[in-house]
């Protein structure tokens, strides 16, 4: 009883301690937000990701992938159908996008990706990052209004519509280009002869492979007649080839408006990979929020990449989606033994992104054990001042034994002033921390017109809002770590307390 | 007294021979020499060693550092005798006073009464039971249940208030459960005690509000609130001016005859030690009735040690004596 007592007695008179007990504070409160706001972010990420990847991957074949994928889904769904909720396949492949705008030709280095929209949407979160279909069933069909505004800029703006016919304006203002650097990527068709003249010279010979080579091939050229003549396709233009962010007003602008004209480049299938053309119009903009998917994801519908690119039924992988994602790892396990790897690669989309969610992730460790450091700092001032205070308390540690307290009872006293101390000073840094965390961007804001500097620069991340999660494990790990720190210092000054002898202490006059 | 100290000194005898220099015959009952006094003390002995390397530290690195320190300053320090067989009987409800000078080791021979020190030598024995060299948590019920505590400088917690205060040998006895359920009774009875040593006005008061008369009543309050069958007054009445500390005085008297508390009262002022029932006076560090020691003046009393006053052992003496 005395213990409890004198501690709230001494809690109350010693301001000293008190301001002991701010550092753990501020240390827990830090660590909170810290860890929340990184947390936040790996999770933001992480589910971006995921979203984008689906939850377990089948690839292989490179860029041409394997044949039959039906087989494929089906001996999947033999294998491990018990845990999948929905696969698709698709079909990943890299290629070149021109848009004329402006009467230039501008070409971006993207990653087409084909798939089937309403079977990609069920795998993952799709249909949630495009910009004008979001929430609704996805699809590449170009609708009659957009039909006509492509229409309209074909014509009336002027801009190459036939791929195969550079506009007698735009070849003039290339040559202007080139000297000012600007790249350029030249559309030339392979004439009718000349490819026939490089088949007959083909120096490897007339092997069956060959054979079968330059059937496709012929397939392929047939195909490019049809192409040329037909409508354009539907396709998904990465939002930050659509739009750039106006630094005055901070909204995003979109220059790129929907059903405009645009020129896909991509490596033909087969064993001499040819540049495939074909016309597209804009149909929805990605917006994932992860720049690097934003900048470079293409989608388009996967019969038409297989056309264009000649792959029949091929697939280049098979995402699926779980039911459980806990059970992935057996899943994979399972997949590999059907799929062997060499060829295929099967991985859970953790593997796939492992070095990034790895730095991530050792990133927020280093931080959490460098700010466990401030506290350990925050123990030392707590076992100064609390020496400080036993050295002062020594005559009334000695009355207290005089009076029948025994050893341990003395030691309790400054132990139970360094848990409560401990507890007092997480409690309050907890708080602290959850209110800097559930007002962040009021905080940053406020913070930002203070000092004149952006803290949180929306133009990098695409957040609107500082992502957060609090982890209620994290927090109750930093408050008992934090707690215990304080009693651990409390620990040498509390020993001598209970080592003082009654008699030494009484002989200090005063 | 001397040519026996400094037999004792040059022998350099172990503690065992110095016990059996003062063992008392066996005749007058040394298997029981309380033999219905509630305090006895036999041949008590004890000593300080002045300069000495404190030999406290625990564990081998305390030990190895101790024993540096010994090798750095090179002695083992001056021993300094402050108690050579102290005898004394104290009788239930008995009101005893001890006299001496300054550094006499009056206060000394109270902390080994009171189990607050343990003698170099001899025996205490207490309701018939032998209390020196008891383990440290019987010591501390004893002090808790039996004993009571007054001191020159009161030693009142500052943080606590003066019911507070009263309270603590009770706080210290039972749990905080204890402390919960019957704080009302304990209230009602610290408050009835308050009363009696005239405090009732300054329940809630902080000591540092109170003077230094009520300072000492309150530390008496507290010394009476665990019931105790002994008490001991280490100049109960030496920071007080002469009225107050009359009125203090009063106070314990009133206790030893109403109550049928005893009392064991350190002081050095005559008058004071006077009122009591028997007078001892501590002299060339043993116990001697008040009539059969000489009248001495305090410029010629012969010191036992010529250092006393220059080591902090000696400066304690020097306050308790």
């Amino acid at each position: 009883m005395y213990k409890w007592l004198l501690v709230y007695r001494y809690l109350r008179t010693r301001r000293i301690a008190a301001a002991s007990v701010l550092s753990v504070t501020l240390g827990v409160a830090t660590l909170v937000v810290v860890n929340a706001v990184m947390t936040g972010f790996a999770t933001e990420m992480r589910q971006r990701i995921r979203g984008i990847l689906s939850d377990v991957v089948v690839q292989g074949g490179g860029i041409d992938g394997f044949a039959d994928v039906d087989r494929h889904l089906r001996l999947i769904d033999e294998a491990v159908g018990e845990y999948v909720e929905a696969m698709t396949p698709v079909i990943e492949t890299f290629g070149l996008l021109s848009i004329d705008y402006l009467g230039q030709t501008q070409t971006f280095w993207v990653q087409i990706i084909g798939v089937d929209p309403v079977g990609k949407a069920r795998v993952g979160e799709f249909a949630e990052h495009l910009v004008v279909q979001k929430g609704r069933v996805p699809s590449f069909e170009v609708p009659a209004d957009l039909r006509a505004v492509e229409r309209v800029f074909l014509e009336r703006e002027g801009i190459l519509g036939d791929l195969h016919r550079p506009s007698a304006r735009l070849v003039p203002q290339l040559g202007l280009n080139g000297r000012s650097g600007v790249r350029t990527v030249h559309f030339e068709r392979p004439r009718q002869g000349e490819t026939e003249e490089f088949l007959d010279k083909n120096p490897f010979g007339d092997s069956g492979l060959d054979r079968e080579a330059t059937q496709q091939q012929k397939a392929l050229l047939e195909l490019d007649e049809d192409l040329a003549h037909a409508d354009s396709m539907g396709l998904v233009l990465p939002y930050l080839i659509a739009a750039y962010r106006d630094p005055s007003s901070g909204r995003d602008k979109i220059v790129i408006p929907l059903g405009y004209p645009v020129r896909l480049v991509v490596p033909g299938s087969g064993r001499r990979p040819q540049p495939r053309f074909a016309r597209f119009a804009v149909v929805d903009y990605f917006k994932s929020g992860m720049s690097e998917y934003d900048q470079r994801n293409c989608y388009v519908s996967i019969d038409d990449l297989r056309r264009i690119r000649g792959m029949g039924d091929r697939a280049t992988a098979i995402q699926i989606k779980l039911k459980d994602y806990s059970k992935a790892r057996l899943v994979v396990a399972k997949l590999r033994q059907l799929f062997p790897p060499g060829y295929y690669q099967v991985a859970t989309w953790e593997e796939l992104q492992g070095p990034l969610l790895a730095a991530v992730d050792t990133e927020r460790r280093i931080l959490t054990i460098l700010l466990f450091l401030i506290i350990a700092v925050a123990g030392f001032g707590i076992l100064a001042i609390f020496s400080l205070i036993v050295v002062e308390k020594t005559r009334d540690i000695g009355i207290l034994k005089a009076l029948g307290a025994s050893d341990s009872g003395a030691q309790a006293i400054f132990l139970t002033y360094g848990l409560t101390l401990g507890a007092l000073g997480s409690a309050i840094g907890t708080f602290l921390g959850l209110q800097i965390v559930w007002n962040i961007d009021r905080i940053e804001r406020w913070m930002s017109t203070w000092t004149g500097h952006e803290i949180f620069d929306r133009n990098l991340y695409y957040f609107d809002q500082i992502p957060t999660v609090v982890e209620p494990a994290t927090v109750c790990a930093v408050a008992i770590g934090a707690t215990a720190i304080a009693l651990l210092a409390s620990v040498l000054p509390a020993r001598r307390a209970a080592r003082l002898r009654a008699i030494e202490a009484i002989r200090h006059e005063q | 007294m001397l040519p026996d100290y400094e037999r004792l000194k040059q022998s350099d005898m172990s503690s065992e021979s110095r016990l059996r220099l003062h063992r008392f015959d066996p005749a007058q009952g040394d298997t029981d020499p309380s033999r219905g006094y509630l305090l006895s003390a036999r041949g008590l002995i004890k000593s300080y060693r002045q300069g000495a390397w404190p030999q406290r530290r625990r564990g081998l690195l305390g030990r190895a550092l101790d024993l540096l320190g010994r090798l750095r300053d090179g002695q083992d320090g001056i021993e300094v005798p402050v108690l050579l067989g102290v005898d004394l009987d104290i009788s239930p409800g008995e009101f005893v006073s001890i006299v001496g000078q300054s550094g006499s080791g009056k206060s000394t021979l109270l902390h080994l009464l009171g189990t607050l020190d343990d003698p170099d030598a001899g025996e205490i024995w207490f309701e018939g039971r032998r209390i020196d060299g008891l383990p440290a948590p019987e010591r501390d019920r004893l002090r808790n249940h039996s004993f009571g505590f007054v001191f020159q400088f009161y030693h009142l917690l500052p943080e606590l208030t003066v019911l507070e205060n009263t309270l603590l040998p009770l706080y210290i006895r039972h749990g905080t459960k204890a402390a919960i359920r019957y704080r009302r009774m304990w209230r009602r009875r610290a408050c009835e005690i308050l009363d009696r040593v005239g405090l009732s006005h300054r329940v809630d008061h902080l000591p540092r509000q109170l003077s230094g008369g009520e300072l000492q009543r309150t530390a008496i309050a507290r010394a009476l609130i665990g019931d105790p069958v002994l008490l001991f007054a280490d100049e109960p009445t030496g920071n007080l001016d002469p009225a107050t500390g009359d009125d203090v005085l009063d106070l314990l008297i009133s206790l030893c005859r109403e109550q049928g508390l005893s009392i064991i009262m350190v002081t050095h002022e005559q008058e004071i030690a006077a009122r009591a029932d028997r007078t001892l006076r501590l002299h060339a560090g043993q116990l001697v009735p008040v009539s059969s020691c000489p009248k001495q003046s305090r410029l010629d009393a012969p010191s036992l040690n010529p250092k006393i006053s220059c080591g902090s052992e000696g400066r304690v003496a020097t306050r308790g004596g």
